[in-house]
């Protein structure tokens, strides 16, 4: 008897197991949802043992809970939607090569060169049956699309080809996310400008439809794992970087050896300072300042019927650049690195200041002073020519470009052993509990004593003056302070040269500084002499 | 009810591509208000393909003979296009990125927007090829394009298309064009000759589904009725003798009769019911009832005429219990040619009240509106006959 039982029951869960409820939307969750349900029933049952069959009940349950949940019309317009949906879906797995079958991928790119390739008789002998033939195709398209929508889709069938067709258009879409309008305007100003060089090219050495063929292969293989790592190891050639940069306009960065070229030279010297002075010291350096008077050039260029402009011609040196002509960010836009993890970036200048020398190359009288915070809008310029060559103080008919340097010192102190920075040493949230531990006297006494730095700093300028040397980087060497530093100055590789540039009331102290925020106050009170190192890059 | 997040957020990922597919197909379409702009595009994409299909590298002291200027603007016109293309992508996604996110009801506007204009640029599709089409079809096209091939290229039929560029160009011209106001116009006025619709049907074997050449005249439709046993019989219990003897009383009493018949047939229940009661003194009759279509189309100044297309169905039709179409004279003919033993039941022709319909006799509603074109209502007349 108890066989019979068992066997009765196993036939009824076939029976309901095969006596699935058939088609409507939300169809598979249904059946996951009613499944659950006849376990959780029978389960049930078998603890009561003469429990009532219960199952049928399920029939009457409701639909997907998603389905549901949302309002008809959204439904009714996903519904109508589906078809579309597993087109664009597989149009896109195509287009990215993220189908499954990159079978499909594979035989585009073979097609399209194809027809590149072997266009003209394509067209001419069978130009008439490919028109057809997209006809009928889309008619066949047309009669799939329609079978589809009575396969009766579920709600969560829709919501996920939706979001993969959202991550694939992504996917697409990704290059273009890269580019900005000033991406666009550039190659668009290249387009103009090197058109003729362009039109050369295409017409001696490669014609537009070997063009067509290279660029659709490209887009179409963009996505191409293969590609991806071709390219990758293509763009480790400065060769091919510099190209695309000249084709385009384009700095997809790298074209310099690295990016944010002014401040990797900084860290860089930085680093180089800060090892061979740990190795030297044996680590006792906690509280060193570095000094490094960054420097700006702004470069602008004559335009007929413009006048003097920042805007460049594209292949050029852009309208602000760092003294080894890397692009620069405007001065109002220049933020100090705060990269170092224990190290902290300050300005020591309040703006940026204009050296009206021109880095030694305008020679002024003894009583000017050599920088100013407000220049004027012509003062402090070299003038080139139109290749950024021959240059003169003076601007004549012949000089097209010119340019002028800002120098700000700022300073890198050390945040001693990271006391209130546990984490990160960075300049960071701690801003605030650094002005409560600051109060205002301590912040008066820095500036005065800025102040009077800046003061010998200038004299120690003025009489050791000899010409031009770029970056300026200021270590102290003895440092126990890290704000104050009076210090002459002298050049790490031994050279006499010890210019530096007024700082002039630019060394008060902000109060928000954040590399202040570790400096205990006794150590502030008692300002030492410190030796102020250059280094020439 | 509010829409699931689920729902909500897979809707507001996918908005990007909605919004690039609709402004795509709005240009195809010509359904933007910026039509400047598309005329610009396509002049630029035919200046971009006419550069880009150059296949020959020329020499150096050929350079003064070659279209400089072309070539320059077709460059020009070429980077143009790929930076425009990709300053609107860019444009897409920083707007939806800094402006406020869409509602559900923007979404599902889009969506009903973009089903839509694809249903448009389906239906353009499918009127040259039937979802159905048969290879009798497709091979009449190939045909035909292939003369076309030939005439354009061996017999230079359209001026300056003579190569593959200006080939292209030219499909790609007319393909931007199709949806233009002007060209549609264009095509309406060449659809109302009367010999392109003929030439169409003819090409296309789409023929109206009652169109026949088959005339039936009269006599004939009653011996199609007559053999299919098409009439119906109905038992008349006599309960007074004026129903015999009396002419009008026995045709109130077989139409009575006849209409209790038609009822019987919709309901059952009621023919059991019938069924069951006891009938005694009765007679048989036979009625035969006949049944022609009037057709109509609407010409100009929305008149109705009895006039309609070559290729559709004629003013007069009969449709037999099989299916099959004839065209019929005018009932009112039908009196003089019916065998004197039927005996007329109605006084007059019955006529049932217009069905409007689309300019392919698919019905539309009970009442006339702009979208209807034709119109058709059934004519009846009922004989008797005793069994």
């Amino acid at each position: 008897m108890s066989t019979q039982k068992d066997n009765s029951k196993v036939k009824v869960t076939r029976a309901e197991f095969v006596n699935k409820r058939q088609g409507r939307i939300g169809g598979k969750t249904e059946e996951e949802f009613l499944e659950g349900l006849r376990s959780k029933n029978t389960n049930k049952d078998n603890e009561t043992k003469n429990g009532i069959d219960v199952t049928n009940s399920n029939e009457y349950l409701g639909s997907s809970p998603l389905l549901t949940s949302t309002p008809s019309t959204i439904s009714k317009v996903l519904i109508n939607l589906y078809p579309c949906l597993i087109i664009w879906d597989n149009l896109l797995g195509v287009l990215t090569w993220t189908c499954d079958d990159i079978w499909p991928s594979v035989l585009l790119v073979l097609s399209y060169f194809g027809i590149v390739n072997y266009l003209d008789t394509i067209v001419k002998y069978f130009g008439h049956i490919v028109i057809v033939s997209i006809f009928i195709g889309y008619a066949k398209l047309d009669k799939y699309i329609s079978n589809i929508v009575t396969s009766k889709p579920t709600l969560e069938n829709i919501v996920e080809i939706m979001s993969r067709i959202s991550l694939k258009s992504d996917i697409l879409f990704s290059p273009f996310s890269n580019l900005n309008i000033r991406n666009i305007q550039r190659i668009l100003l290249t387009a103009l400008l090197l058109s003729p060089i362009h039109i050369l090219v295409s017409w001696l050495v490669l014609p537009p439809r070997k063009l067509l063929l290279i660029g659709g292969l490209f887009v179409l293989t963009y996505h191409s794992s293969w590609s991806k790592v071709t390219r990758r190891l293509l763009w480790k050639f400065r060769f091919v970087r510099l190209l695309i940069f000249y084709i385009t306009g384009i700095d997809l960065g790298g074209i310099n050896k690295t990016d944010k070229s002014i401040f990797a030279a900084v860290q860089k010297q930085v680093s180089k300072l800060s090892s061979t002075e740990i190795m030297g010291k044996n680590g006792k350096n906690d509280n060193k300042p570095i000094r490094f008077t960054y420097v700006l050039y702004e470069n602008q260029r004559r335009w007929i019927g413009m006048g003097w402009n920042t805007k460049m011609l594209s292949y050029e040196r852009t309208a602000w650049t760092d003294e080894f002509l890397n692009e620069a960010p405007e001065p109002e836009k220049f933020e100090l690195p705060n990269e170092h993890s224990e190290m902290v970036w300050r300005w020591i200048d309040k703006t940026w200041r204009l050296d009206l020398t021109n880095d030694g190359a305008i020679t002024l009288s003894d009583t000017q002073a050599k920088t100013t915070a407000t220049p004027g809008s012509e003062d402090g310029y070299l003038y080139y020519d139109n290749q950024w060559k021959k240059p003169s103080i003076e601007e004549t008919f012949s000089k097209y470009t010119r340019r002028r340097r800002w120098v700000r010192t700022a300073e890198l102190i050390k945040v001693p052993g990271n006391v209130h920075h546990p984490s990160t040493g960075k300049a960071s949230a701690d801003d605030s509990i650094v002005e409560d531990i600051l109060d205002d006297e301590m912040i008066k006494n820095t500036a005065n004593n800025m102040v009077s730095a800046t003061a010998e700093h200038d004299e120690t300028t003025n009489t050791n003056e000899t010409g031009a040397t770029s970056a300026t980087l200021a270590a102290n060497t003895t440092a126990t302070t890290p704000i104050i530093d009076t210090s002459p100055i002298k050049k790490i590789d031994g050279k006499t040269d010890s210019r530096s540039y007024d700082s002039g009331s630019s060394t008060n102290v902000r109060k928000r500084i954040s590399g202040a925020s570790s400096i205990p106050k006794q150590t502030i009170t008692t300002p030492p002499n410190n030796g102020i190192t250059y280094i020439d890059d | 009810m509010s829409t699931p997040p689920v729902v909500l957020k897979a809707l507001s990922n996918i908005y990007p591509l909605l919004i690039v597919i609709d402004q795509t197909l709005n240009n195809m379409l010509w359904i933007t208000n910026d039509v400047p702009h598309i005329f610009v595009n396509i002049v630029f994409v035919s200046f971009s393909i006419r550069f880009l299909l150059i296949t020959d590298i020329i020499s150096v002291f050929d350079i003064g003979n070659h279209s400089l200027l072309i070539d320059y603007i077709g460059l020009l016109s070429t980077s143009f296009y790929i930076c425009s293309l990709a300053y609107y992508i860019y444009s897409v996604a920083s707007e939806i990125q800094n402006s406020e996110p869409p509602t559900a009801d923007d979404l599902v506007i889009l969506i009903e927007n973009v089903q839509d204009k694809l249903f448009s640029v389906k239906k353009d599709f499918l009127n040259l090829f039937p979802r159905n089409n048969d290879y009798k079809l497709t091979f009449q096209w190939i045909t035909l394009a292939t003369s076309i091939q030939t005439l354009i290229f061996k017999f230079n039929l359209i001026p300056y298309v003579t190569d593959t560029t200006s080939y292209l160009i030219m499909c790609f011209v007319l393909m931007c064009i199709f949806h233009t106001h002007t060209f549609q116009g264009v095509l309406e006025i060449i659809w109302r000759l009367k010999f392109v619709r003929s030439l169409y049907v003819w090409w296309s074997n789409d023929n109206d589904k009652l169109y026949t050449k088959r005339q039936i005249t009269p006599l004939g439709y009653f011996d199609m009725l007559i053999s299919d046993k098409s009439y119906i019989t109905v038992k008349m219990i006599i309960q007074s003798s004026e129903e015999i003897t009396q002419f009008t009383t026995l045709r109130t009493r077989l139409i009575q009769l006849c209409e209790a018949e038609d009822r019987h047939e919709n309901n059952t229940i009621e023919t059991e019911n019938i069924e069951k009661t006891p009938v005694i003194p009765s007679i048989e009759f036979n009625i035969l009832k006949f049944c022609i279509e009037e057709n109509q189309r609407k010409w100009n100044n929305d008149t109705w005429e009895a006039q309609t297309l070559p290729f559709e169905r004629s003013n007069f039709t009969v449709v037999s219990s099989c299916g099959t179409s004839f065209n019929s004279d005018n009932p009112l003919t039908y009196d003089k040619q019916i065998p004197s033993n039927w005996i007329k039941l109605d006084d007059i022709w019955h006529k049932s009240s217009w069905d409007y319909c689309n300019k392919n006799w698919s019905y539309i509603g009970k009442k006339d509106s702009p979208e209807c074109f034709t119109r058709t209502r059934v004519w009846s007349f009922r004989y008797f006959q005793k069994k």
